[in-house]
């Protein structure tokens, strides 16, 4: 029980952390893998168990505020993950290859649980298996959150480092050479606070930067475009013309026959009255008219 | 508590009481009502109380003994000779980067948006963190106190998003960012396994036979010093900060980079080197400066895909070759600290002392306001960087190519072709077509706070050279060292 709880959590959260893609699901995955940390930095812990977990808890808690509030307060505007590599709206193709990209995560994850049971066995660090395993599955985690999506996913970036910080204080309250220095304990707890607020306020200016919380357009932002010399109106943007559906000439569709009215016997009253209102409103109907009346003031005059 | 008890501690508050006592004339230059001529000389009353600040906590080791200790609750500070003998270099770099802002352009000096005081706030924490990890004894929280310099770096860089909504001031907003979460994120990963290290050497303590967690300890602590300082090919977020604000670029490559160099060698010194010489990993370092080498040759006949970007290509190879240049003593400066060797270790300080001083005249030199003094400066740092003769790095150069050659005659191949690399992309660079561009000033020389500091920095060139014996008997009373044992 001591090892398993902890494990499972770990192991829950690392996988939310790494499959994930919405922001709160990830950093809900990095607060249950700490919670697994934590509890087992408490079971593990010789010398002062409630302090481990008042301390770590503290810490866990301060971070999640931060960094749940920041992006609770930004307007996320976050591509989905196939559209990112430009994979969406391409038929079945593309359908394929966005599951593949939603499958990737999963295949890799998968194959760094062995390597963290693996390493575990191999280089053990001098803790005990169980907690070499909470520790190599937290930091293979974190390594795998970076490489896969922190290049373009400020949130996973952050997801990423947590997690492997969280690792390093594992070790440093579980390892008996660690001594459990009271120093070293408070300064990587005031390490991550000030971490998470240091990219906290990056997601923040990114967010307000670019209007979107993605790195992509940060990168690509810093090589200027080329532009064609002597041509600068036309290298302005230009502006959408937003074409509004033409009003569809309803009587258009009616004249084909001039309506008589005897064409109109046998229907209801209130048809008929449409076909004369329909007919009322043609222009060719009323040039008629006022030719008419042009007709008969010429003969007025001639009399 | 006695004197020199007080005196360790003042060194490590002092920047952080001139950062406060700075904060006055800032709260009073804010108010509108006051006149530009009073707003401008509150400036330089924040500016010089910075200084004073950062000038009594580097100068304070010159006149303390070393070796001296001071033992508080669960802490205890030691001055070692190493620290005693770097720290006055990395605080003179904190003061070219806080008087660069005199007058400085918006670009460099206002990464924060409130004038020149947060780079030289950033720098009054820099030097106080410096400190503390230099005097700390504990590998933990030496480590815990570089990532401390590396979020204050990051988040002076982060800065205020763009205020401008030209493309230049998207540029530089993107430039910012990008630079400080890269720094950020690298960093991070090289401090963990900084830590990681430092536990696993801890742990091999309570059981010497287990050779393996010694190799394992020692090598991630090589390879997590050689991401935490961004050697080549971390060094991606450095180009950024020479492009974005040069004064920030200072602070970082000048003092914060230098400055983990010498706590790595403080966290190795209780290593037993012969124990671990089979395996030394000196190597990161020769490798690191050939990477770094073969992208300055890159960077130096980089050439511009359209006439309209001519000019930010000029920059831009400019920025990635001071970077590459910088990376390149970097990791010359790496292999001496990992080589296990008391020779390696006095080439190492050396280096170390010689990025303090040169990094600042080489940014100076591409200031605006160098104007006359731009070929000297960059000529000079360059050549300096690259350790060549009658220069400041070239004693230190001389003494870690000795410790490669005895270790491993590639070593030394990886760091003369790195160097020599390093130096025809500077060639290519100088004998392509001329692209003037606006960082660029005109006219021959005048008096301004940049050639003045280009006018010290090179005669602390000359200074360093002819001294550089001086200095290295200074560190021959570091003794009792484990890892300074080997060859």
């Amino acid at each position: 029980m001591d090892v398993i709880l902890p494990l499972v959590l770990v192991g829950l959260g690392s996988a939310g952390l790494v499959i994930g893609r919405a922001g709160a699901v990830v950093l809900g995955g990095l607060l249950v893998q700490w919670a697994g940390l934590v509890l087992a930095s408490t079971f593990a812990s010789t010398r002062a168990p409630m302090g481990v977990l008042l301390a770590e808890g503290a810490t866990a808690l301060a971070c999640a505020a931060v960094l749940f509030l920041t992006l609770a307060g930004l307007e996320v505007n976050r591509p989905r993950r196939g559209a990112v590599r430009g994979v969406e709206g391409g038929g079945r193709g593309a359908a394929m290859q966005a599951a593949a990209e939603d499958l990737w995560p999963v295949v890799v994850l998968v194959g760094a649980a062995i390597a963290g049971l693996v390493l575990a066995r191999l280089y053990p660090l001098g803790g005990a298996e169980g907690l070499m395993i909470a520790f190599y599955w937290s930091l293979l985690a974190g390594v795998l959150v970076m490489v896969l999506e922190g290049a373009r996913d400020p949130v996973k970036l952050a997801a990423g480092l947590f997690a492997l910080l969280n690792s390093v204080a594992l070790l440093l309250n579980t390892l008996t050479g660690a001594a459990a220095d009271p120093v070293a304990v408070g300064m990587l707890s005031v390490s991550r606070i000030a971490l998470a607020v240091v990219l906290a306020y990056g997601w923040a200016a990114i967010q307000s930067t670019f209007q979107v919380l993605n790195l992509s357009p940060l990168f690509s932002a810093r090589d200027p475009q080329p532009q064609v010399i002597g041509a600068e109106a036309e290298a302005e943007p230009e502006e959408i013309e937003v074409l509004e559906p033409e009003p569809v000439a309803a009587p258009v569709a009616y004249v084909e026959p001039p309506l008589t009215v005897d064409d109109t016997e046998g229907l209801p009253v209130e048809e008929v009255e449409e076909v004369i209102e329909i007919g009322d409103e043609d222009e060719e109907d009323e040039i008629d008219v006022e030719e008419d009346e042009e007709w008969l003031r010429r003969i007025r005059l001639d009399n | 508590v006695d004197r020199f008890d007080a005196a360790l501690v003042l060194m490590i508050m002092a920047p952080l009481a001139g950062a406060v006592l700075s904060a006055l004339p800032w709260l009073a230059s804010r108010r509108e009502s006051i006149s530009p001529f009073t707003r401008f000389w509150l400036d330089g009353l924040a500016l010089v109380l910075v200084c004073l600040g950062l000038i009594a906590s580097g100068a304070l080791p010159i006149f303390l003994p070393h070796n001296m200790q001071f033992f508080g609750e669960g802490v205890t500070f030691t001055l070692t000779p190493l620290a005693r003998l770097l720290l006055p270099a990395l605080f003179a770099a904190l003061v070219v980067t806080v008087l660069r802002l005199w007058e400085a352009s918006s670009d460099d000096a206002d990464p924060l948006g409130s004038g020149p005081y947060s780079l030289a706030w950033a720098s009054c924490g820099v030097g106080a963190l410096l400190v503390a990890a230099m005097l700390f004894e504990n590998r933990t929280v030496q480590g815990l106190l570089l990532f401390g310099v590396v979020l204050v770096v990051a988040a002076a860089a982060l800065g205020y998003p763009a205020r401008d909504e030209d493309e230049g001031g998207r540029m530089a907003s993107a430039l910012r960012l990008a630079g400080g979460l890269k720094h950020l994120s690298i960093a991070a990963t090289g401090t963990v396994l900084l830590l990681i290290g430092g536990l696993a050497l801890q742990q091999h303590a309570l059981n010497l036979e287990d050779r393996a967690l010694l190799q394992l300890g020692v090598g991630m602590l090589a390879v997590g010093l050689l991401a935490r300082v961004g050697a080549m090919p971390f060094a991606g977020a450095y180009t950024d900060f020479v492009r974005a604000s040069p004064g920030l670029a200072t602070l970082t490559l000048g003092a914060a980079v230098p400055g983990a160099l010498a706590v790595g060698l403080l966290m190795l010194a209780p290593v037993e080197s012969s124990l671990v010489n089979a395996q030394s990993p000196g190597w990161l370092g020769a490798l690191a400066a050939l990477t770094a080498g073969l992208r300055a040759l890159g960077a130096g006949s980089a050439k511009p895909q359209d006439a309209s970007l001519a000019e930010e290509t000029e920059r831009s190879s400019l920025a990635a070759l001071l970077t590459m240049t910088a990376a390149t003593a970097m990791g010359w400066a790496l292999v001496g600290v990992l080589s296990g060797s008391r020779m390696g270790a006095e080439g190492a300080s050396l280096l170390i002392i010689n990025m303090a001083l040169v990094v600042p005249l080489l940014l100076a030199g591409a200031d605006r306001r160098a104007v006359g003094l731009r070929g000297v400066a960059l000529g000079v740092g360059v050549a300096s960087l690259l350790s060549l003769p009658l220069l400041g790095g070239s004693a230190g150069g001389l003494l870690v190519a000795q410790a490669a050659a005895n270790h491993n005659g590639w070593w030394l191949a990886g760091l003369l072709l790195g160097t020599i690399l390093t130096g025809a992309g500077w060639l290519g660079w100088i004998r392509r077509p001329r692209v003037e561009t606006t960082d660029e000033g005109r006219g021959g020389i005048r008096l301004n706070v940049v050639t003045v500091l280009i006018a010290v920095l090179l005669a602390a060139q000359v200074g360093l050279f002819l001294g550089s014996g001086r200095l290295i008997d200074v560190l021959g009373a570091w003794t009792g060292v484990p890892w300074l044992g080997g060859q």
